[in-house]
């Protein structure tokens, strides 16, 4: 569940972002498109606690990430939150399951095997788990991304422009791996992009 | 997976830059465990063999091979001197004590002294086994001599003449006999052979005479006397009176050994200061390592963040990965001064026949350690300080 109440940011006096009210009942997907330079980056990491919003709340289940302290918004961000990024950006020196360890370990999840395990095949990973990201195919990074972003069961999934540097098909499989991801994990999805290709895959839709 | 686990991936995932850096690290830590140990084992060695003695009279030359050859016998003596000139000094008021000493034979490389058993007491040792010399050509051996040429109570063999081992100029119508063994004491007398000055003086008596045993010593020489004094006004007087008015001279081995550690300390010291430039160099080298750890892989740290690490977690990511390295090269530098050291006495052993044996080792190896320690706080302390002012944010959407 996702509720955020007047949520508003600056990065200078004279620029504000006014953000829309968002409600998610649990699993709920919400597609959230708009142009560069709109706030859509700055949104995702406001819903990711990574930026803390000038006004307003954010509320993830029943805890208000706007109120909670530095260490617990951080044990917080690891436990209950997934993050896709555009470019996948995962740790050079560590093998494909090795950084899917690592997630799993700064999430407080020690019980690693059986979840790396399913997620490398889920995501046809398995016969890169031991090559380090910088030797991966484009799309199997792009799966890593998704991998490493859902791998701890979030209650939400937040993905930054997932789509933006694929081809249609590529761009259709993305979608569909993120969404089938959330279904497992009866996850919240959002998605926030400036690719028109993806919003009928959405019923739930913002323009910022 | 844990942060130890993740520095020491990040470690290997960089092997040239981990190895110069553990390459001098380790050297610097080496080079400074060594020379520290070699100072401390030299000085205390030669302290310890001075057992007291006040002062050497013995023939003119050098005070300082005076000195080496009579109180530490790693040196050939300077000349000898009449017996009976030097028991005159012997009589003096403000000496204690006055041991003839007559050197100038050994057997197989370990040095024969002709002595008093005054010398005994004076080395602080006593008989462990057999008995104290008595007779001509009784002989007590040092500990070390025992054990390294096997010979035991009753044992005989031949001198030979000369300080270093020399086959052809022996002694082989008198053999010497074995009768006492002395307790070790880590000290010059572990390898030593010991015996009366009549022993020595029939010797040379023979080698020259070829003649029976029944001999006036009246005009025999000895090497030195070693001094004691009574109480320390001696060393005001006596030292000038004989050399002005004797045709000895007297050397103070305590003057005589600062000086010889000063000069040796000029070797010791610039060593000890390029030991000490390349432990900073290789710290500088340390800290760039964990900087531009920090700053290259600030998109990974960004990232490590969202997964739910905080601040404390990337310090000691940065810390442990330090540590590792740190840890790695201090045990590479302590094994390299142990095997050096150890290679430095083994020579020793062969070379002077005296056993050496480590001081306080643990202890400097714990000093360093900790220094060590120091060293990559500092280093970590400096290479963190990007990681306060990490903006996550802008990192991850710069990168991504």
């Amino acid at each position: 569940m996702l509720k955020t109440v007047d949520v508003t940011f600056s990065y200078t006096k004279e620029s504000s972002f006014n953000f829309p009210n968002i409600k998610l009942s649990n699993s709920q997907s919400l597609l959230i498109l708009g142009k560069s330079g709109i706030g859509k980056t700055t949104l995702l990491h406001l819903l990711a606690g990574i930026l803390s919003p000038d006004n307003g709340n954010i509320f993830i289940n029943d805890t208000n990430i706007t109120s909670i302290g530095s260490k617990k918004l951080d044990a917080f961000r690891g436990r209950h939150i997934g993050i896709v990024f555009q470019n996948t950006i995962a740790i050079s020196s560590l093998t494909v399951y090795e950084n899917l360890q690592a997630r799993l370990y700064f999430s407080g999840i020690y019980k690693q095997k059986k979840a790396i395990e399913n997620i490398l095949d889920q995501l046809d990973l398995v016969s890169v788990k031991n090559q380090k990201p910088n030797t991966l195919s484009t799309g199997q990074l792009q799966r890593l991304g998704i991998a490493l972003g859902v791998i701890h069961k979030p209650d939400i999934i937040l993905a930054d422009e997932p789509t933006s540097s694929l081809d249609d098909e590529n761009c259709e499989l993305v979608i569909d791996l993120l969404k089938s991801q959330a279904k497992k994990s009866n996850a919240n999805l959002i998605i926030i992009t400036h690719d028109q290709r993806i919003k009928n895959s959405f019923t739930n839709t913002i323009v910022l | 997976m844990n942060i130890v686990k993740l520095s020491y991936k990040n470690i290997i995932a960089k092997p040239l830059q981990t190895f110069l850096t553990v390459l001098i690290l380790s050297l610097s830590i080496g080079l400074l465990l060594g020379v520290k140990q070699l100072n401390k084992v030299f000085e205390s060695q030669l302290q310890q063999s001075l057992n007291g003695v006040d002062m050497v009279v013995g023939a003119k030359g050098s005070p300082l091979q005076l000195v080496l050859s009579t109180v530490l016998h790693i040196d050939n003596p300077t000349g000898n001197i009449s017996y009976n000139e030097a028991k005159k000094i012997a009589e003096n008021k403000y000496i204690g004590s006055a041991i003839p000493i007559a050197i100038g034979d050994n057997y197989k490389g370990y040095k024969i002294v002709g002595t008093s058993v005054d010398y005994v007491d004076l080395n602080k040792t006593s008989i462990e086994a057999g008995a104290m010399f008595n007779k001509t050509y009784e002989i007590v051996i040092g500990n070390a001599v025992s054990k390294n040429l096997s010979l035991n109570i009753g044992d005989t063999f031949y001198s030979s003449h000369g300080m270093i081992e020399n086959a052809v100029e022996s002694h082989d119508d008198y053999p010497l006999k074995v009768v006492g063994i002395l307790k070790p004491t880590q000290n010059v007398i572990d390898r030593l052979i010991l015996t009366n000055l009549e022993s020595i003086w029939h010797l040379h008596e023979h080698e020259d005479e070829n003649d029976n045993q029944d001999h006036n010593h009246d005009n025999e020489d000895i090497t030195a006397l070693l001094i004691k004094f009574k109480n320390k006004r001696g060393l005001l007087f006596l030292p000038k009176n004989i050399n002005e008015n004797t045709p000895f001279q007297a050397a103070l081995p305590k003057y005589q050994l600062d000086k010889l550690f000063k000069f040796t300390a000029i070797g010791t010291k610039a060593i000890t200061w390029i030991a000490l430039s390349i432990l900073f160099v290789s710290g500088i080298s340390m800290f760039i390592s964990l900087y531009r750890m920090v700053k290259e892989r600030a998109k990974e740290l960004a990232l490590i963040r969202t997964y739910g690490a905080n601040r404390n977690n990337l310090i000691l990511l940065v810390f442990s990965e330090g540590l590792l390295v740190g840890v790695f090269s201090f045990f590479l530098g302590v094994l390299l001064a142990t095997f050096s050291l150890q290679t430095i006495i083994s020579l020793i052993k062969d070379t002077y026949k005296q056993q050496i044996y480590l001081l306080e080792y643990q202890n400097d190896i714990l000093e360093l350690l900790l220094f060590i320690f120091g060293i990559i706080i500092i280093a970590t302390l400096i290479a963190i300080r990007p990681i306060f002012k990490m903006d996550i944010s802008k990192i991850i959407s710069h990168e991504s």
